[in-house]
């Protein structure tokens, strides 16, 4: 597992990925196993945690998410995150240009195998 | 309440120890924070999933080799530096206090790919000129004109030539004291009105020891940290630029100081002079540092075999 990186296929996916992680923010804090598990249980967006776990360091760094320390029921206390004031703004100006461009795509792909 | 097997979570310190180790060149700060963060989410991970030594193994194998985490978490970091971002906002001005390191001062000083003049400051309020993309607008460089990790190839020799710089200012600086200490007058100028005349005054200890600290003790400290931490180069090269700037703008007006004390002589040009040299000063440093390592880079990944030096500026 893991590896692979630096071709063009993981560079898009892991575009793809930041932003489906910033999705399931917007409903709310998860903690790092949980976005594991979230995106696991969409077909095609499963990745192991080696590959989300940078992308939620790589995103905090930009300040698009923020973390908090909550304790947990049982065992160690856990890491939640959430969406800074920023990440929101960036996921709407992503998700608005992630759908035209697919819609774009589409169409393109669509004519070509005509 | 399930209570955490204490025989987990030195498995997972020792994997993280051994990413920090492969990641010793990033910003510290960064790699401290995102092992902090992995550290926390392997150990919560391992908790949701039965919290027993098996099941933390099993969570840091589903990570990849220590090596591939870190490949993954360098790449990562590297794709957030694109557009610096302040910390907030005052009254429509940027400000930064968090403690500023070579990457960000670089990202904002340094910075061709991105097209704006005017950035956040790396640290206070306000902006501060991105020099990489003057020297776009120029024509100097191409936005492309530069590697993922600004000066990190600079040749020793023009590392050395850089640092010797601001030293050296910090030695004018204190030479030009010691030599005209006995004929200086109690009390010196230190501010000067529109037309030039002095108009502000402070003890010649005061004013000119206050010259010297920035001109001198400032880069002799910061240098002397940078060699105990064994930095990087391109700290260096970040570092020699900024304090290049402080330093001729100490050591300028230290000699004007003195020559105003001395002979009376005062004009208005002669600040505006220090002050125009000290910001075309860090302009010219990173220009010509970019260069050098850029080509170094180039030369390195030819293999030294051609030893051809790409024509630069004839791209129009």
């Amino acid at each position: 597992m893991g590896g692979g990186s630096g071709t063009r296929e993981s560079q898009f996916r892991k575009g793809a990925l930041e932003l489906a992680i910033l999705a399931l923010l917007e409903r709310g804090e998860l903690y790092g196993v949980e976005i594991v598990d979230r995106l696991a249980s969409v077909p095609g967006l499963a990745a192991s945690s080696g590959t989300v776990y940078p992308l939620l360091s790589r995103l905090k760094n930009s300040e698009l998410v923020l973390t908090a320390w909550r304790e947990s029921p049982s065992g160690p206390p856990r890491k939640y995150y959430r969406l800074s004031a920023a990440g929101r703004d960036d996921l709407m100006t992503m998700s608005s240009s992630w759908r035209s461009m697919v819609k774009a795509l589409d169409g393109l792909l669509e004519e070509e195998s005509r | 309440m399930t209570v955490q097997d204490p025989r987990t979570g030195s498995a997972t310190r020792t994997y993280v120890e051994r990413v920090r180790g492969v990641l010793g060149d990033l910003s510290h700060r960064d790699v401290d924070d995102a092992l902090a963060d992995l550290e926390a989410n392997v150990l919560a991970e391992a908790a949701a999933r039965g919290g027993t030594p098996a099941a933390e193994a099993a969570v840091l194998e589903a990570l990849g080799t220590p090596e591939e985490y870190a490949t993954a978490l360098r790449e990562a970091l590297a794709a957030g530096a694109g557009a610096p971002l302040p910390q907030g906002r005052v009254l429509g001005m940027p400000f930064e206090f968090r403690q500023p390191t070579a990457n960000s001062i670089t990202e904002r000083i340094w910075n061709p790919a991105d097209p704006r003049i005017w950035m956040p400051r790396s640290f206070g309020v306000g902006w501060t000129i991105n020099f990489g993309a003057l020297a776009v607008k120029l024509g100097i460089i191409r936005p492309d004109d530069t590697e993922e990790r600004p000066f990190e190839h600079v040749p020793s020799s023009a590392l050395r030539l850089a640092a010797a710089f601001p030293l050296l200012l910090g030695a004018l600086a204190i030479a030009i004291v010691a030599i005209w200490w006995r004929e200086l007058p109690a009390m010196v100028p230190v501010h000067w009105g529109v037309n030039g005349a002095p108009d502000g005054w402070a003890t010649r200890e005061v004013a000119l020891g206050a010259l010297i600290a920035v001109a001198a003790l400032l880069p002799a400290v910061l240098f002397g940290r940078l060699a105990l931490k064994g930095a990087e180069r391109r700290s260096i090269a970040i570092t020699s630029v900024v304090l290049s700037l402080s330093s001729w703008l100490a050591a300028g007006l230290c000699g004007y100081t003195v020559v105003t004390a001395l002979t009376g002589f005062a004009a208005w040009w002669v600040p505006l002079m220090i002050v125009l040299t000290a910001i075309a000063m860090p302009f010219v440093m990173l220009v010509v540092l970019s260069r050098a390592s850029l080509k170094a880079e180039w030369r390195d990944a030819l293999g030294d075999t051609a030893g051809r030096t790409p024509k630069e500026g004839t791209h129009r």
